[in-house]
């Protein structure tokens, strides 16, 4: 199967610390893979790379067959990566409406205003926000941010997604609410999916094979369950601990 | 438990609202007394009749409605180049974006009325680009509101540049993931710093409509003109210069409601914990045309500032100095100095209580923006009314009277810097210190004052900037022989010598460059 992201020997130097070293990574085009790591690990920082918020001083990214940044430049700006992002702390736009947020995104690549507003429509139906268009992020509860968050990215059917521990701080039956609602989303319509996280449980939840970043390097990438050959790595042991026997 | 001990007890409870209560009574001395005196002056004597005269004159509306189209052209004007402008040099990859604002900011702490005798000596009749009608668009209205709009410029600059830079990374980046730059900074971050544009526009504004040594330099009439001149010199009326300042204070009140509505509290408003550094914003093919604005952007305003280091030193200006300077310069730092120390103080109780919404707050903050936005004249009126008596004259015949009129007018900028630096620290801090038993002045000399160290010295150096660049306030009440350099220079003007005036207004600038350059030394150190 075809590549959707690509990291070939990824190296992003900050300040005289290495925050990612050497990684290399495949994400075949429809699978979501988890990435997974304590803090400090290098986690934000690889999907920042794949963004190309970062500029990595060694290797190469790849979206599908586009070279997309090496070594220390950029070569598609993010905005022509066809990639959405959800971000940690959601990022919504607190001046513009549910509606403003996810048609921003459409307006910003021409999309014809009538097909812009039923896509719009469509998406607000499916993680069931229809009815709040006019609402600012501010007066939503956080269960309905995270679903404006995870719209605003698909509505523009982008190439690949990727969700930087968008769960976190939320109590545990949203959290399964709405990684079942992700689940069914990126699965109906294929969305190549890097889904950062610190929770195990989460990640195999979620995706079939995860990555595993330890000091900023990939130490493992597979099923979670192949952690338990591992116990050489701190981090293992935790995960394995929290996946039980 | 003692009856005695209990009442320590209380009191130490109490510390804080107690502090902000006695912050708050100098405050009123020194903002909201003047207004009071001013209201009692028109209901003594005749005053009244002295007020409907003056403010039945068609030339005292005419004058007021020009003096309003003229502050409102400034403002205007100055966002139309400041927005722009601080978007290209807050947040795009121009290179020596940050010297190029550090150069543009600059003449904002050069009194305006500096700046237009600067550039008489670029333009004017004898100046280095001489021309018949550069004089005369120089010394008309619109060079008055052009002289005005390159000077107050940087404010929308800074302000704008300043917000975007506070934007939480995340916001940009989300927008940066699906639309071009421009676009980014039009629709997202713009809207996002909307009540620093409201603040920025406001203070502009107020400035522009207060100001009297660039329109009175360049011979355009302007209404606070009228009340300065019932106050001195052939036309003193003092009765119409109290009846004269209302509508000065009306339009205060209402900037005041503007600032409430548009900026106010939002003004502090972390926009975004800024965790991380974000990618300059790429211009692209419009990069080297950027390059070039921002050139000018830093050049244009120095313009004036080199043609009368020039003029000062063709005309042998500077070794004339030393007869002509007499004390003004220490004058000057010594109240700056003084007024900065004050306001300090007032800011750390003040601009905590704001930031923290505590009770009464809010009123002290709207109180310190109305004495800013209040025209210097009004200010300078009520402060004549309320201490121009026999028992007050050592405040009214010393430098203090200066000291307290600046604090009263510039409270604000340090309150509004302090309020901001709190804001953006986490309450925790002080929480965490208060559950391990200390009472509020200990958590402000040891953990607040200590961890906010840097913005509570940025509202000080503001502060005393601020000063040194004044002139409408201090021109009003200078005791005798205690001239500040900027009133030496403003007096001097009208019949010096044009090269001593020059290297005058030269010492002015350097004593604030000296200034600024010791102050950011201090607040860029290192941290260790």
């Amino acid at each position: 199967m075809s590549a959707a992201i690509q990291l070939e020997g990824v190296t992003v130097l900050r300040g005289g610390r290495t925050v990612l070293a050497d990684v290399s990574l495949r994400v075949p085009a429809g699978e979501t893979l988890s990435v997974l790591g304590s803090s400090g690990s290098g986690k934000t920082t690889l999907l920042r790379v794949v963004a190309g918020l970062v500029t990595p001083q060694l290797g190469a990214v790849r979206i599908g067959e586009a070279l997309a940044s090496e070594s220390g430049r950029i070569v598609l700006a993010p905005e022509e990566r066809e990639i959405a992002m959800v971000f940690q702390d959601l990022a919504l736009w607190p001046h513009l409406t549910v509606r403003g947020n996810l048609a921003f995104g459409l307006d910003a690549r021409k999309v014809p205003r009538a097909e812009r507003d039923a896509r719009v429509a469509a998406m607000l139906s499916r993680v069931g926000l229809t009815g709040q268009e006019r609402r600012h992020p501010g007066e939503l509860s956080g269960g309905e941010r995270q679903r404006v968050a995870i719209a605003r990215a698909l509505v523009l059917e982008p190439r690949a997604v990727l969700l930087d521990e968008p769960l976190s701080n939320l109590d545990v039956g949203l959290k399964q609410e709405l990684l079942e609602l992700f689940r069914e989303l990126l699965r109906e319509r294929g969305t190549t999916a890097l889904y950062v996280t610190h929770d195990p449980r989460e990640a195999q939840a979620l995706a079939g094979r995860a990555a595993v970043l330890d000091g900023g390097r990939i130490v493992h990438v597979g099923p979670l369950e192949g952690l338990r050959g591992r116990p050489d790595l701190p981090f293992a042991r935790s995960v394995v601990e929290s996946l039980g026997s | 438990m003692a009856p005695g001990m209990g009442r320590t007890v209380a009191l130490r409870r109490r510390e804080e609202p107690l502090l902000l209560f006695a912050a708050g009574v100098v405050l009123a001395a020194l903002a909201l007394l003047p207004l009071v005196f001013l209201g009692g002056e028109l209901a003594k004597g005749d005053a009244l009749r002295h007020a409907a005269r003056a403010l039945s004159a068609p030339r005292t509306w005419g004058l007021f409605l020009s003096s309003l189209g003229v502050a409102s052209t400034v403002t205007i004007l100055s966002l139309a180049i400041g927005l722009p402008l601080g978007a290209l040099l807050g947040r795009s990859d121009v290179p020596l974006r940050r010297v190029a604002l550090w150069l543009h900011a600059f003449p904002l702490f050069v009194p305006p009325f500096l700046l237009a005798l600067g550039w008489f000596h670029l333009l004017g009749r004898g100046g280095l680009a001489a021309s018949g009608i550069g004089a005369r668009i120089l010394f008309s209205t619109p060079g008055a509101v052009l002289v005005l709009a390159l000077a107050l410029t940087p404010i929308v600059t800074s302000l704008v540049a300043v917000g975007l830079q506070a934007v939480d990374p995340s916001l940009e980046e989300a927008a940066l993931l699906v639309a071009r730059p421009r676009r980014t900074v039009a629709r997202i971050l713009l809207p996002l710093i909307r009540p620093a544009i409201a603040l920025a526009a406001l203070v502009v504004f107020s400035l522009a409509f207060s100001e009297l040594g660039v329109p009175m330099f360049l011979r355009v009439a302007v209404y606070p003109e009228m009340v300065f001149s019932r106050l001195g010199g052939v036309d003193y009326a003092p009765g119409e210069a109290f009846a004269l300042a209302l509508p000065l204070f009306a339009v205060a009140v209402g900037m005041l409601a503007f600032e409430r509505r548009a900026a106010g509290r939002r003004s502090l408003a972390v926009l975004g914990l800024r965790s991380r550094e974000v990618p300059d914003l790429r211009l692209g093919r419009w990069r080297p045309t950027a390059i070039v604005l921002a050139a000018a952007a830093a050049l244009l305003p120095l313009a004036p500032i080199a043609a009368l280091a020039i003029g000062a030193a063709r005309g042998r200006g500077f070794a004339e100095l030393p007869r002509w300077i007499g004390s003004s310069a220490w004058n000057s730092l010594f109240d700056a100095l003084v007024t900065g120390t004050l306001v300090l103080a007032l800011a750390i109780v003040i601009g905590h209580a704001a930031a923290r919404r505590r009770r009464g707050a809010a009123g002290l903050d709207a109180l310190a923006v109305l004495a800013f936005v209040t025209p210097a004249s009004v200010l300078g009126v009520g402060l004549i009314a309320t201490w121009n008596r026999p028992s007050f004259q050592a405040v009214y015949g010393t430098s203090a009277i200066v000291v307290l009129a600046l604090a009263a007018r510039y409270g604000a900028v340090g309150i509004r810097t302090a309020a901001v630096s709190f804001s953006q620290g986490s309450e925790h801090d002080e929480e965490a210190a208060a559950i391990a038993g200390a009472r509020f002045l200990r958590r402000l000399g040891l953990i607040l004052v200590p961890i906010h160290a840097r913005g509570l010295a940025a509202a000080w150096l503001l502060a005393v900037v601020f000063c040194l660049r004044d002139l409408e306030t201090a021109v009003l009440l200078y005791p005798a022989g205690q001239e500040p350099l900027t009133v030496r220079i403003f007096t001097l003007e009208a019949n010096g010598p044009e090269a001593v005036v020059a290297a005058l207004s030269c010492i002015q600038v350097a004593m604030t460059a000296v200034v600024l350059a010791l102050g950011s030394a201090l607040l860029f150190r290192r941290k260790r």
